[in-house]
């Protein structure tokens, strides 16, 4: 997208109950539009992160997702449904998308990110909402956020528990900071209810708009941690390690 | 003292609950509480929380009533901390 466009009469109409948001108002409504978002992938949680950005007038989405709409992902993943199955998931998610959000521009990537695509998918847009299932993608898209200095907000879910913090390079530390080495406990498949993986997902886009538009305080440097099988929720304080590989020699 | 110490994710499926208390003496460091964790719980645990040495998993998140700690920094517990031993989950 070149240059800052304004809102149209169009958008001001659909846009108008989140427009009378304190502090957001019709500037925050523009950064929106002229903005861009990675959502890799767009699962059980991937799925509510895009569809509420595409409700909330983001410009442009970038999804990448690899492989077919299959039963098991029906439970939680809401932009695949049963009329897709068996055909390419990121093909069903922009679909649905546009069906909400005609205006938006999306490219869509059936590939996971990996080390050899970060770079060029993290160059196409200002923030990312990492959404992957595993930690490799993870670290990928982590090191293109420091390098390109572009924020990433973390989101991911087990069982009924769910994790979130926002990292900006230059304000925080990133996701080597937090796990400096890939944690051996984790199981590519895990307990999820899709309502767990909507909970966080919902959270993680709002973090996206607030960081986008100026509004609010994000959750930088806090590791929000909740279970919603005793509706516990803690918000900890996270550290950045000085002697950290990715993100070490930013200045703070 | 008493200690409260809670669970998340897979530390707390290895552990078979989600929070409980532990007797410590007076004096005693974040370190030793978290070891007699791994310690009575048994090798499913110790093999998440330490799985080649003495050293935590570098991966495995400490919280002292709501602050992250370092596992080398050295911590005295008080009475009133809460100890949280979290474990990284990327389901998505």
């Amino acid at each position: 997208m070149s240059g800052f466009a304004p809102l149209t009469d169009e958008e001001r109409a659909v846009y108008e109950w989140q427009i009378w948001v304190p502090e957001f108002g019709e500037a925050g409504q523009e950064k929106l539009k002229n903005a861009s978002v990675l959502i890799s992938r767009c699962g059980g949680l991937g799925s509510v992160v895009a569809y509420e950005l595409a409700a909330a007038g983001v410009g442009k989405l970038v999804i990448a997702h690899a492989g077919n709409v299959k039963p098991s992902d029906l439970n939680r993943q809401l932009l695949m449904t049963h009329d897709w199955l068996g055909k390419p998931r990121v093909e069903s998610a922009e679909r649905r998308l546009k069906e909400l959000n005609p205006r938006l521009e999306i490219v869509a990537i059936p590939e996971n990110i990996c080390e050899e695509n970060a770079e060029n998918i993290v160059n196409q847009v200002d923030l990312i909402v990492d959404c992957a299932p595993l930690f490799p993608e993870r670290y990928a898209m982590n090191r293109q956020s420091v390098l390109q200095k572009k924020p990433l907000i973390e989101c991911a879910m087990y069982d009924l528990e769910a994790h979130l913090t926002t990292l900006i390079p230059g304000q925080t530390g990133c996701l080597s900071c937090l796990y400096p080495h890939d944690p051996p406990a984790w199981k590519r498949e895990f307990p999820v209810f899709g309502a767990v993986s909507g909970t966080v997902g919902c959270m993680a886009a709002m973090e996206a708009i607030k960081v986008l538009s100026g509004l609010g305080q994000p959750l930088t440097n806090q590791l929000l941690m909740f279970d919603l099988r005793d509706m516990t929720f803690q918000r900890n304080t996270i550290l950045r390690r000085k002697d950290c590989p990715v993100c070490g020699t930013l200045d703070i | 003292m008493k200690i409260v110490v809670e669970y998340t994710a897979q530390v707390k499926k290895a552990a078979g609950l989600s929070r409980e208390e532990f007797e410590m003496n007076e004096g005693s460091t974040l370190q030793e509480l978290v070891k007699e964790v791994a310690e009575q719980h048994g090798p499913t645990l110790k093999s998440i929380l330490f799985p080649d040495s003495a050293d935590l998993h570098p991966s495995i998140l400490i919280f002292l009533s709501n602050e992250q700690v370092l596992w080398d920094e050295p911590v005295t517990l008080e009475p009133h901390h809460v100890v949280t031993i979290l474990s990284p989950i990327s389901g998505g």
